[in-house]
């Protein structure tokens, strides 16, 4: 078991942060944890990792127990940029993981030019920009290979090229066996990244994978919209008209296959079948309609 | 010692402690700046001084002049007289003795002017100088005569050696806790203010090792800015100073006996004891920070501890407490020149274990240190 987190449950004083939180990854996966502020999606990580504690609960990552710093061989976590510090060089950062991992010192030219920071190594961080900073980070997340890496608004203060570049990586590392659980509140990022969402509200977690929202949903382009309203109405199967020519038509009760058979047996010729794909946006909108509105 | 290395850059390449090295190369000409400033003035001062004794021996001279008057026969007001004419006399030598290689023989008039003095108040005359005054004076005196060692204002000499202890003063009175409050005083909490710590949490490191680490790398650095210090005073003080005796007296009490060290004798006590309170401060600074992530809160806890265990030492006279109060080498100069029903060195040991004890305390709360 890569991550194993089981009821974990956080109190603030006497407001509840998580409620019981339940994560169970078994095989290499990107997932994000979206959610607004407050929802608990930093206090979730740093009590995966041992920064925080909790009042109940389990949490193992890699099969140990989450209080075992030897964990962190093989777990990175990227965080908030404040914990670099100013008067030293990314160089600095990157010397003092490699000296604590046991990793070798040649492998810091390797990251930064992965990552794009070999031109400002050798300068000291508090003359970085906030990009520059996020690229050190996951330098210092990435170095050591992780097979299990936490991030925590990995993409703040990204140019759209560092993005796309980071987008990259976190995509390699995946390909190459490693899970990462992103927080983030880029959307459109989330998108391209991954789509396994676990989105956080008042400290519970839904899990969501779009690809499964996404296959009960399509749009059905046809030859006869009249007819196939028609025909849908009398035998009682809900459909949307989103086009001149496309209807949609959502999984329920009635399959895709009954659906399409419908049409076909009242000679409605079907075009093109097209699964309608679900933004994290859009289920964000749904799940937060709330606080959205408010 | 994977981490001592990565403490110590933190430290020695920021501002803070390019400004503190700056701050001792300035506070350190400047004291040389005002021993040179002050030179002529501390020479007029030691004649005024012999004027005003002398003044006050006329005083006392027509004093008994006009008791004898009264009572010719009163031969105790006789030997006043006579005893206060001989130092009028003896002042008078020592006036035209200003020159600097005349050292021996003003000492040899001083020496006879003090013991005159204290015979004088013995037997009933009225004086400026103290008795206390008069014993230093004459311990002092007699270990420069027997050296044959040219006596130096305490205070504004340029003798390298005298130099190097009116630095250590300074240094000892509240400066090495000030510098090292400063150079090291957030180490830890600073940590949990940026959230720096958590970078350090989320390593394959023990947590204990951070602090093993930060005590290593705070002594290493307190020794290093004692060694600048010290290097700074013997530079600044060879080019504008002279070179002066490493044996010069310094007169000390020991069970109410007057006594002398030399100053390497009282530099090396200096150091020890205030490198000892140094420890126990650099411990306490780690222990606080963990308690309360915060270093102005942390600072002043320590400055409370520290202003307690000052309060213990001069306020209560109870005897044990010289073996069972930690703090009380923050002013440590008192304790070495008068060591009067006590030691030097009795303090030590509470103070060293108590470091150990806070050390250990510190490794056992990081293990459970969150960063709420």
């Amino acid at each position: 078991m890569i991550v194993e987190v089981s009821n974990l449950k956080k109190r603030y004083k006497k407001q509840m942060v998580l409620k019981g939180i339940d994560i169970q990854v078994e095989t290499p996966q990107i997932i994000a944890l979206v959610g607004p502020n407050g929802s608990g999606k930093t206090t979730l990580l740093n009590c995966m990792t041992n920064l925080l504690s909790f009042q109940e609960g389990k949490v193992r990552l890699l099969g140990k127990k989450h209080t075992d710093a030897s964990i962190f061989q093989q777990v990175s976590y990227l965080q908030d940029n404040r914990l670099l510090y100013g008067n030293l060089t990314g160089y600095d950062h990157l010397e003092f993981i490699c000296r604590v991992q046991n990793i070798p010192t040649s492998k810091i030219k390797e990251v930064a030019m992965r990552v794009g920071m070999e031109k400002y190594l050798k300068k000291r961080v508090r003359n970085y920009s906030l990009g520059m900073k996020q690229h050190l980070l996951l330098s210092m997340v990435i170095i050591n290979e992780p097979k299990l890496l936490l991030m925590d608004e990995p993409l703040n203060g990204l140019d759209p090229t560092s993005a796309i570049n980071m987008r990259k990586i976190l995509l390699e590392l995946y390909q190459e066996g490693t899970t990462i659980i992103v927080s983030s509140h880029n959307l459109d990022e989330i998108d391209r990244l991954t789509n396994t969402i676990y989105f956080m509200k008042n400290g519970a977690l839904l899990k969501e994978s779009l690809q499964d929202i996404s296959s009960k949903k399509y749009l059905i382009t046809i030859n006869d919209i009249e007819k196939a309203k028609k025909v849908l109405n009398e035998k009682n199967i809900p459909f949307t008209v989103t086009g001149e020519y496309q209807v949609g038509f959502e999984e329920t009760d009635i399959s895709l296959q009954s659906f399409i058979d419908s049409l076909n047996d009242n000679d409605i010729s079907i075009r093109d079948i097209e699964a309608q794909k679900v933004g994290a946006e859009k289920r964000y909108r749904e799940l937060f309609e709330e606080e959205l509105s408010s | 010692m994977r981490l001592l290395s990565f403490e110590l850059k933190k430290i020695i390449f920021s501002k803070k402690f390019l400004y503190i090295l700056l701050g001792i190369v300035i506070g350190v000409a400047l004291l040389m700046a005002r021993n040179i400033v002050f030179e002529s003035s501390i020479q007029k001062e030691a004649r005024e001084r012999i004027d005003e004794l002398l003044e006050f021996n006329f005083a006392n001279s027509k004093i008994h002049q006009a008791a004898l008057e009264a009572d010719p026969e009163n031969e105790e007001e006789e030997e006043l007289q006579s005893l206060n004419s001989a130092m009028i006399n003896i002042l008078y030598e020592v006036r035209e003795l200003q020159a600097p290689n005349k050292f021996e023989e003003r000492l040899k008039l001083e020496t006879e002017y003090y013991s005159i003095a204290e015979e004088y108040k013995q037997k009933g005359g009225d004086h400026l100088l103290t008795y206390q005054e008069i014993s230093h004076t004459l311990a002092l005196n007699e270990k420069l005569q027997e050296s044959s060692i040219p006596p130096e204002h305490e205070e504004y000499s340029r003798a390298l050696p005298n130099f190097i202890k009116q630095v250590m003063d300074l240094f000892i009175s509240l400066g090495a806790i000030i510098i090292i409050l400063l150079l090291v005083g957030e180490i830890m909490s600073s940590e949990f203010e940026n959230r720096s710590i958590n970078l350090l949490f989320t390593q394959p490191l023990k947590r204990t090792h951070i602090i093993t680490s930060k005590l290593l790398a705070s002594i290493i650095l307190y020794v290093l800015t004692t060694i600048f210090l010290f290097v700074v005073t013997l530079i600044i003080g060879y080019v504008f100073g002279y070179r002066g005796f490493f044996d010069y007296p310094i007169v000390i009490e020991v069970q109410q006996q007057i006594e002398t060290l030399t100053i390497t004798e009282y530099l090396q006590m200096s150091i020890t004891l205030i490198s000892v309170c140094i420890f126990l401060i650099i411990s306490l600074c780690l222990l606080f920070s963990l308690f309360f992530k915060h270093t102005l809160v942390t600072l002043f806890s320590i400055l409370g501890a520290l202003l307690i265990g000052y309060v213990l030492t001069e306020f209560v006279s109870w005897a044990p407490l010289v073996w069972i109060n930690p703090f009380q080498y923050v002013l440590p100069k008192e304790i070495i020149l008068f060591q009067n029903g006590r030691e030097w060195w009795q303090g030590i040991p509470v103070a060293l274990l108590l470091t150990a004890i806070v050390y250990i305390g510190a490794r056992q709360k990081i293990k459970t240190s969150k960063v709420d």
